[in-house]
């Protein structure tokens, strides 16, 4: 009795404390209500004018998943193998390729660490060989002499710069693509998670998240070398359907099905193909025999563009263009880029300037190239590639080719935010359109409102006047459960809902123990004070083991779920804490409080 | 109100008949797990699925036809929640943008009159899923690890932690073959995905709660009947909360099937597989976790 002072301060700072934290999200909740209520125009005004406050009021509320509000979830991973077969530069050959391909599959199977997998199976197989037959590096001190462990630990560092990096750059794309409060964070040792709420253009995100932005600049070989490789291919496959009497389509040349090598625009095209045909070219090309028929230099490129369409077959057709192996100059070159109009096409083109060390490089190519087109080629593709006039000193230079305005937005985008240090691929994405989202608010309000009017209405049935306190407790605990969400900036989920109204069914668990065991003293006979008392004493123990044992499972859901489970274990914890607290003090406070005077009653049903 | 006032059950008696009950319930859900296979959902073995609004209802089965050409494999398209929604999943290795324009395309062919909208897309890379499946069996071990360390504390007694994780294997495989077995019956997604991992733990927690507020009572009667049976003594512990874990089941309950029928589509498996637990945990807590006690010191002390 005389402890509940210090109970009663306790629930005071407690509630107040919920309040406070609370508060943001009430008072946003009220003034997004508000705005709706207004016409379009003053809305908007109302916005405008209210910005700060409303940016301040939605940083300190309550958040809510993207499964609640519609957006985009994205998890990239970096391209670990490929980006240490490029680290080894021109070390590099088959035998490491290989074994990073071992090591790949290797990793995946035994969940270790790829590069430790890669430094064991090459000591496998060169079980004196060192590292540093691959790797060296000045700066960092990597020589010959290296050891293999400090080769590997090189490696990780690198790799975790690469991610570091990657991060920045996506950080960078997003926040120029201007969505309001993205989260972006690195998860395990080499992959990166992208939280955009209310992003629709999955489309547009997913290019802007995975392009790498490898702009290349790189000559154009002899056209008779193109033209000499065209004719050999066309008679190598000529042959090959000769010799091929099955099938409906016995005898015909399985390249000239699916490409026009004929009728080309310029003698730099090796044909064009339709858009859906051009997975089958990449594959007859592909073979080892077609390879070596092309020039050891020269490389075939799709074009970034269609460029011609049939309308009526709604068929696009793409350029394979032949360009030079070798990279003349790279993106990290441009200083600036910017979006304007062709003044003749009235397409998009994207203006770029060089730095000076750029700008001298280029004057060189093109000094050098008067007369022979330069590829422009981005992300392997090439968008254009236009003939020099003259040479060009002051650093400038243009992409065309660009479908839209938006594109060209998105590319320049892309283009200052910088390259990736390796490809990024997208392997998970989950999306939720907004409608969906504010059905699964409503479901979610719904449930828990109903599961608590059946419990509450339960509780008073069952117990009494005890069960009326115990549904008290109730409403308090939910009530503490949003504060400490909200306290703990965690973010309220779908499931984190389908938790809080878990919650509510097992939250009266230590009142029903409370009661149960305080009418157990009653029939031994207790006064009901000493019955009370007994009745909390006693069931003390069950209740505290019985709620940590919950809150061990709570804890590792948290540690090794991820996305929406994470949000469930919260509010599970959540509630266990604050249903422990009300179910215990709460009620005891009520309870005491009650019973008071020396001849109170009070029932428990 | 008062229910199980004071009841005098022979928890003892039923004994044999929840053995046969259990065993029976055990072995049709190994046989139907290792016959048909978990149903593994899109989190764990990767793939992609969209889930497409329309303003009219549409045939699941004429949509089915019409991507498994294009696709280049035969789609899972069912019903999601209204009959204007469907779900896709598809395994097609492609570019997710390449893939769902082909899907967008082809159905606007297919129904010209009645527009679909994008509400939902889910995409995971066969790595990712495999990661994931391995973060779930780990919280699964390491969960079963912790319990029977914290019981072991607890009660000082191994016999305990061992009845508690019989117990709690005994629920999750029952729920996991029930759930394998009415797959293809019921009308919403019963896949295993991360949401019913996570019911799973959850149901793993409940379970677990039951128990030791038995075990707990076991302890206290066993420093005041010092004379008496041991089994005697667990089935009056038993008595003695029956109370509670009924009121405790009948809450929980309530609120969880409020959760399948309110809760919307995306919750439906997962509180499915909650109302089968608190059932099957309830059960576990009274007829096996003691059992398996009751049985191992009989066993010890011979």
């Amino acid at each position: 009795m005389q402890n509940n002072g210090t109970k009663i301060a306790f629930i005071v700072v407690f509630l107040a404390m919920s309040i406070y934290y609370l508060w943001p999200s009430a008072a946003l909740m009220l003034e997004r209500n508000y705005i709706e209520s207004l016409p379009q125009a003053e809305a908007e005004q109302y916005r405008e004018e209210n910005r700060a406050e409303l940016q301040d009021l939605r940083q300190n509320s309550l958040s809510l998943g993207l499964d609640l509000q519609g957006g985009m979830h994205v998890t990239l991973q970096l391209g670990t193998p490929q980006f240490l077969y490029e680290l080894a530069g021109e070390y590099a050959d088959s035998t490491l390729q290989n074994i990073i391909n071992v090591a790949e599959q290797r990793a995946l199977q035994n969940d270790t660490d790829f590069i430790d997998e890669m430094a064991s199976e090459f000591e496998n197989r060169f079980p004196d060989g060192m590292l540093s037959r691959y790797y060296r590096s000045e700066t960092e001190d990597i020589t010959r002499r290296s050891s293999n462990q400090e080769i590997v630990q090189y490696l990780k560092n690198q790799r975790d710069m690469a991610v570091d990096r990657a991060m920045d750059i996506v950080r960078s794309r997003v926040d120029r693509y201007g969505v309001t409060e993205p989260s972006i964070f690195v998860q395990g040792n080499n992959r990166v998670v992208v939280e955009m709420p209310g992003v629709s253009d999955q489309e547009r995100v997913r290019n802007l998240l995975k392009g790498t932005a490898r702009l290349e600049f790189r000559l154009t070989p002899d056209a008779n070398d193109i033209q000499t490789a065209k004719e050999q291919i066309v008679s190598y496959y000529n042959q090959q359907a000769q010799q091929d009497t099955t099938g409906q389509n016995a005898g015909a040349n399985p390249l000239l099905q699916v490409m026009n090598t004929q009728q080309v625009r310029n003698s730099y095209v090796f044909g064009y193909a339709a858009g859906v045909d051009t997975a089958r070219v990449n594959e007859l090309l592909a073979r080892e025999e077609v390879q070596s028929m092309i020039p050891r230099n020269t490389e075939l490129m799709w074009g970034a563009a269609p460029f011609s369409t049939n309308e009526e077959q709604g068929l696009e057709f793409f350029e394979l263009i032949g360009v030079r192996e070798q990279v003349e100059l790279t993106g990290e070159v441009i200083e600036e880029a910017s979006v304007n109009f062709d003044q003749a096409t009235n397409e998009p083109r994207i203006s770029m300037n060089m730095n000076s060390e750029g700008a001298r490089v280029w004057s060189r190519i093109t000094g050098a190239n008067i007369g022979r087109p330069i590829a422009i080629v981005l992300d392997g593709y090439v968008y254009s590639y236009p003939n020099v006039d003259s040479k060009i000193s002051n650093g400038r230079s243009s992409i065309t080719g660009l479908e839209s305005q938006q594109e060209a937005q998105d590319l320049v985008n892309i283009l200052l935010s910088g390259a990736l240090p390796a490809p990024l691929d997208i392997v998970n994405e989950r999306t939720v359109g907004a409608t969906l989202g504010e059905a699964s608010i409503q479901a979610g309000f719904y449930s828990t409102v109903i599961g608590l009017f059946i419990v509450a209405v339960f509780m008073i049935v069952y117990y009494h006047k005890g069960g009326a306190i115990a549904d008290l407790a109730l409403i308090l605990n939910i009530f503490f459960i949003l504060g400490i969400l909200a306290a703990f900036k965690a973010t309220l989920t779908l499931p984190g809902i389908a938790g809080i109204v878990l919650t509510i069914g097992m939250a009266v668990d230590a009142n029903v123990l409370i009661f149960d065991r305080i009418r157990e003293e009653q029939r031994g006979g207790k006064t009901l004070r000493a019955a009370i008392d007994g009745g909390y004493s006693n069931a003390m123990s069950a209740i505290m083991d019985a709620n940590v044992t919950t809150f061990f499972v709570g804890i590792i859901l948290y540690s090794f779920g991820v996305g929406p489970i994470k949000g469930f274990a919260v509010t599970l914890m959540a509630g266990i804490a604050a249903s422990l607290f009300s179910a215990i003090v709460i009620t005891r406070v009520v309870v005491d409080y009650l019973t008071r005077d020396r001849d109170a009653t009070i029932s428990f049903g | 109100m008062r229910w199980f006032e004071t009841p005098s059950f022979d928890f003892s008696k039923g004994r044999t008949a929840a053995y046969m009950l259990s065993g029976v319930l055990i072995l049709a859900s190994l046989i139907g797990i290792t016959t048909k296979g978990l149903q593994y959902g899109i989190d764990f073995k990767g793939g992609k699925e969209f889930v497409y609004s329309f303003e009219q209802p549409v045939d699941a089965v004429e949509v089915r036809s019409e991507l498994s050409g294009p696709l280049g494999s035969v789609p899972e398209v069912k019903r999601y929640g209204d009959p204007t929604d469907i779900l896709i999943r598809t395994d097609n290795p492609g570019d997710i943008n390449a893939v769902q324009q082909t899907i967008a395309s082809n159905l606007q062919d297919l129904y010209p009159d009645n527009p679909a909208t994008v509400q939902q897309t889910n995409v995971v890379g066969p790595r990712f899923a495999e990661d994931l499946k391995r973060g779930a069996l780990n919280a699964i071990l390491f969960a079963l690890v912790v319990i029977f360390v914290y019981i072991l504390i607890r009660f000082k007694n191994w016999t305990y932690s061992l009845g508690a994780v019989a117990a709690l294997f005994h629920d999750v495989i029952i729920v996991l073959g029930v759930f394998t077995l009415l797959a293809d019956l019921v009308p919403f997604s019963m896949q295993i995905d991360q949401a019913i991992i996570a019911a799973f733990l959850t149901i793993v927690g409940y379970s677990l709660n039951d128990t030791v507020v038995v075990f707990d009572r076991i302890r206290e009667n066993s420093l005041i009947y010092k004379t008496m049976e041991h089994g005697e003594m667990v089935n009056r512990s038993l008595n003695d909360t029956l109370s509670r874990t009924v009121i405790t089941s009948v809450t929980t309950l309530f609120v969880v099937t409020v959760l399948f029928i309110f809760g919307g589509e995306v919750l439906k498996g997962f509180s499915f597989a909650l109302m089968l637990g608190v059932i099957i945990g309830t059960y576990s807590s009274l007829f096996v976790a003691s059992s398996a006690v009751v049985e191992l010191k009989k066993r010890l002390e011979l």
